[in-house]
């Protein structure tokens, strides 16, 4: 025993004189650009050229701008993809954790819990869905007390809103096909939908999906089980799917209800959540605040204040779906 | 006399420079600083006003604010309920959620206090719910105020939110209920500058935070710590009747505040900005007067040393010259070019000078004079001015000699100091006499004096004058002869006088000059004397033919002298 624990510590005395001999001479070169430009990680679901959260007119590079930060002068980016994938998600938590950044920034739940996966120390500002306190990120929204910080949007209670809408927007509905992914069933998503859909008294059928080719097979079993609409819950890779499942449910004849602005300009008929870009935006604002010597941990967790109901009239059109007039009232963006 | 010269107790400079320096720098200073108070003041009071009207236009906006949500929702509690109104009501409370964002949720309730739609942005919504709302604080609250604000309630101890309730005018339109983010009121107070770094910020009834640019201050949540310091704030500025106040903001930092209240609510806008951005204007004035009063100071020490100089240097001067006037340098002048008092002082010192010089010489031509001629004689030919009388000429003089018997040979016989003494006694006695007859004691060595009587000042009868002298020296001398007698000093006294026609003047060379006669009546004189025996006084045939009349003579036949071919009559003056 005395001698395997000898050895792992000689091993790790190694492993730090190594780091240390490589560390040295490039810490001295490269010491202005690392010592004085704060680094900030961007992790993306989509390639880091595409993602709202990496994309140099998008909105959150948009709001270090308005907090004065130039990229690559000021401020040196690096962004990591997920390549689509939650197993490259987890992959580039680890790439990124291993990088000297004074913020990690990740725009949905499963990437602040892919990183946090990587380290507890590194501020992390994240867009978290679920509740921060229920999900294991923070202590309380007041103070998070960890290197957890940013905005959540309320939605698991919006997953129940939103099938309301849908029911709303077809008074006949009794019977939705619910699309989820698996991978973020840590999430209450599919019990949320559920549980709405037995107070509206609407039976919910989950229909699990994993992977983009699962989608079809997915929308033929709920054809055949007599879906008369479709319901698509919080997940990265039906984020990225929308063009896909908007196609597959006008093919079908199934009114689709979306969870973020971007759905309904794909095709899907209505949406309704938090203003997605606000919130990146709004990330903005913490990383400032980080880059300026706060603690993460006090920095409150905001939640949204304005929620944005779409509707896509063309949609609705092909389907022969007439929007009520309370609905239209509402509706803060209709796609004619 | 010590302090006359050297330095004095306390230097006129000195005492000049305070109080030059005072005169001027005291002004000054009393105006520079009581500019900067006044500065001070005005500042202070265009800071309370600018402060508090800040506010109330805070707390106005807020009204706005509220109001605006006020009348969105009095659309809801216009119509009566009844089966056909239910639809417009459903409307008019989406309506509300379009216009207003800080709308979370709105509840209709009807005139009988039953929930009859509850609207929410998040949760389901209920229609026709049945639910007895009658007895909810917003929904009695309406009903007896018309329009009710609720409690600031801290959503998960963060967000915060509020209750509004308002009813309808008529009972049977209902009340609405809405809840409210109150986050929203940033967009409000964010937009409040005071200044550079001046801000707005709100507390609620209970002295929460709930509005602040910092929104994360907000979502934090107001510790107890700040809770009491804002309690405190809010009662210092109403102890200050409203006054905008120094004290310490929310992050802990010296502000000038001013509030105001939020009608309707319990809530109160404080309007803030940092002390050192505040009183930057009242420092910058004190910098410019303190600089100003400095350049004043140095300007009035220089002024000060400048006319201090001016005054106490002439005065230096002067008493530069008094020392060298003093000590006989009487030709030296005294240059003070000021155009003033003290110039013409200057000239006094200098003209004194000059007189003293002559005044000088006059004494030393003086003392030269009073060697030969008796006092009152050398005052009369100074104060004439004329020297001319002491030049050389005839004249006819009475020459009187006189000398002590048996001096030799008490000389060789006695001690210096009897000698010394007996001179003294002497000379005394007859230095009076001539003095008082105004003659002219050309030379003495040792006892024997020779002296002219009416040269060089001419006076009226010299024979009488000088015979009547002669008598008087014989009486006092033969008064010392018999106390020199009794002393055992074998002395005697005798006199010569001659009259005739003598050359007179001065010889001698500079700074050794005598008045002297010469011819033969001197010689005679002379001769007369050395043949008087003690207690005799011996004149010649001419003088004893001139003074007959006045004296009584004793002729004593003729008598032969030295130097004369022909014997000579020889009288003696009786005198008792």
């Amino acid at each position: 025993m005395g001698f395997v624990s000898m050895r792992s510590i000689s091993h790790k005395l190694l492993h730090w004189m190594s780091a240390l001999i490589v560390a040295l001479p490039s810490g001295a070169v490269g010491q202005s650009d690392t010592a004085t430009i704060p680094r900030i990680g961007l992790l993306t679901w989509s390639a880091c050229e595409e993602a709202w959260l990496s994309n140099s007119s998008g909105p959150f590079l948009r709001g270090l701008g308005e907090f004065g930060y130039k990229p690559g002068e000021s401020v040196l980016i690096e962004c990591r993809s997920a390549g689509k994938s939650y197993d490259g998600l987890s992959e580039a938590a680890a790439d990124l954790a291993k990088l000297p950044l004074d913020v990690i920034v990740g725009d949905s739940e499963p990437v602040a819990h892919a990183v946090r996966t990587e380290t507890s120390t590194i501020p992390m500002v994240m867009i978290i869905s679920g509740d921060p306190v229920d999900g294991g990120l923070a202590q309380s929204l007041a103070k998070p007390g960890g290197n957890v910080t940013g905005v959540t949007y309320y939605a698991t209670e919006l997953t129940a809103k939103r099938l309301e809408l849908l029911a709303e927007l077809l008074p006949e509905l009794t019977n939705v096909g619910v699309l989820a992914n698996p991978n973020v069933a840590y999430m209450p998503f599919e019990e949320d939908a559920k549980r709405a859909a037995s107070r509206l008294g609407i039976t919910a059928t989950v229909y699990q999906v994993r992977e983009p080719d699962d989608i079809v097979e997915a929308f033929l079993r709920m054809k055949a089980d007599g879906a008369q609409a479709v319901f698509v819950l919080p997940d990265l890779m039906l984020a990225n799917q929308v063009t896909k499942i908007a196609e597959l449910s006008l093919d079908h004849g199934l009114p689709s209800m979306g969870w973020g602005g971007w759905f309904t300009p794909a095709g899907f008929l209505m949406a309704y959540s938090s203003d997605y870009y606000t919130m990146i935006h709004r990330l903005a604002f913490y990383v400032d605040q980080i880059l300026s010597g706060a603690n993460p941990g006090d920095l409150p967790i905001e939640q949204p204040t304005t929620f944005s109901l779409s509707i896509n009239m063309k949609t609705a059109e092909a389907l022969g779906v007439e929007v009520p007039q309370g609905l239209l009232l509402l509706a803060d963006e209709v796609i004619e | 006399m010590k302090g006359a010269r050297g330095k004095p107790r306390r230097s006129l400079f000195r005492k000049y420079f305070l109080v030059l320096f005072i005169v001027v720098s005291v002004p000054l200073l009393t105006t520079g600083l009581s500019d900067a108070w006044f500065g001070y003041r005005d500042q202070r009071a265009l800071l309370n006003s600018l402060l508090r009207s800040e506010a109330n236009s805070a707390a106005s906006r807020i009204e706005t604010f509220l109001d605006t949500i006020k009348n969105q929702l009095s659309w809801t509690v216009r119509l009566n309920w009844s089966a056909d109104t239910r639809d417009q009501h459903r409307f008019d409370a989406l309506g509300v959620l379009r216009q207003v964002p800080a709308v979370i949720s709105i509840t209709l309730v009807d005139g009988d206090g039953v929930e009859q739609l509850f609207l929410s942005r998040i949760d389901l919504n209920r229609i026709a719910s049945g639910i007895d709302r009658s007895r909810d604080p917003a929904v009695s609250g309406a009903r007896s105020t018309q329009l009710w604000y609720g409690p600031v309630i801290y959503y998960q101890g963060s967000e915060p939110h509020m209750t509004i309730g308002l009813s309808g005018n008529r009972k049977a339109a209902g009340i609405v209920v809405a809840e409210i983010n109150l986050k929203l009121i940033w967009d409000v107070i964010s937009a409040i500058k005071v200044g550079e770094n001046g801000q707005a910020f709100i507390l609620d009834e209970t002295n929460k935070l709930f509005a602040h640019p910092d929104i994360s201050r907000v979502l934090r949540g107001t510790d107890d710590e700040t809770l009491i310091a804002m309690r405190d704030l809010r009662r210092a500025i109403d102890e200050a009747e409203g006054e905008a106040v120094v004290a310490k903001n929310i992050s802990n930092g010296n502000v000038v505040i001013a509030m105001s209240a939020v009608s309707g609510t319990g809530w109160a806008v404080f309007v803030e900005q940092p002390l050192s951005e505040a009183f930057a204007p009242i420092y910058s004035a004190l910098w410019r007067t303190a600089g100003l009063m400095l350049a004043a100071a140095a300007f009035s020490a220089l002024l000060a040393f400048w006319l201090a100089r001016r005054m106490a240097g002439p005065i230096g001067e002067l008493e530069k010259g008094a020392d060298h006037i003093g000590a006989g340098d009487f030709d030296y002048r005294i240059e003070i070019a000021t155009g003033d008092e003290l110039e013409l002082l200057a000239n006094r010192f200098n003209l004194m000078a000059r007189g003293l010089a002559v005044s000088q010489e006059r004494s030393e031509r003086i003392s030269r004079l009073k060697r030969f001629l008796a006092p009152q004689v050398a005052e009369l030919v100074e104060k004439s001015g004329d020297e001319s009388v002491l030049a050389g000429q005839r004249a006819e003089v009475v020459v009187v000699f006189c000398d002590l018997r048996g001096f030799t040979a008490f000389s060789a016989g006695s001690e210096p100091d009897e000698i010394m003494q007996v001179l003294s006694d002497y000379h005394e006695a007859l230095g009076s006499i001539i003095t008082r007859y105004e003659a002219t004691l050309t030379n003495f060595s040792g006892d024997g004096l020779m002296i002219l009587v009416n040269a060089p000042v001419r006076c009226a009868e010299p024979a009488i004058r000088a015979v009547d002298m002669a008598i008087e020296m014989q009486t006092e001398i033969q008064k010392l002869v018999t106390q020199w007698r009794s002393r055992g000093y074998e002395l005697g006294f005798g006199v010569g006088l001659a009259i005739g026609e003598a050359t007179v003047g001065r010889i001698g060379y500079e700074g050794r000059v005598e008045y002297t006669a010469i011819g033969n009546v001197v010689n005679l004189a002379s001769r007369l004397c050395s043949s008087a025996d003690n207690d005799q006084i011996l004149i010649d045939p001419v003088l004893a033919e001139t003074a007959r009349g006045n004296f009584s003579l004793v002729s004593l036949g003729r008598r032969r002298f030295k130097g004369y071919e022909k014997q000579l009559a020889v009288f003696s003056v009786s005198h008792s």
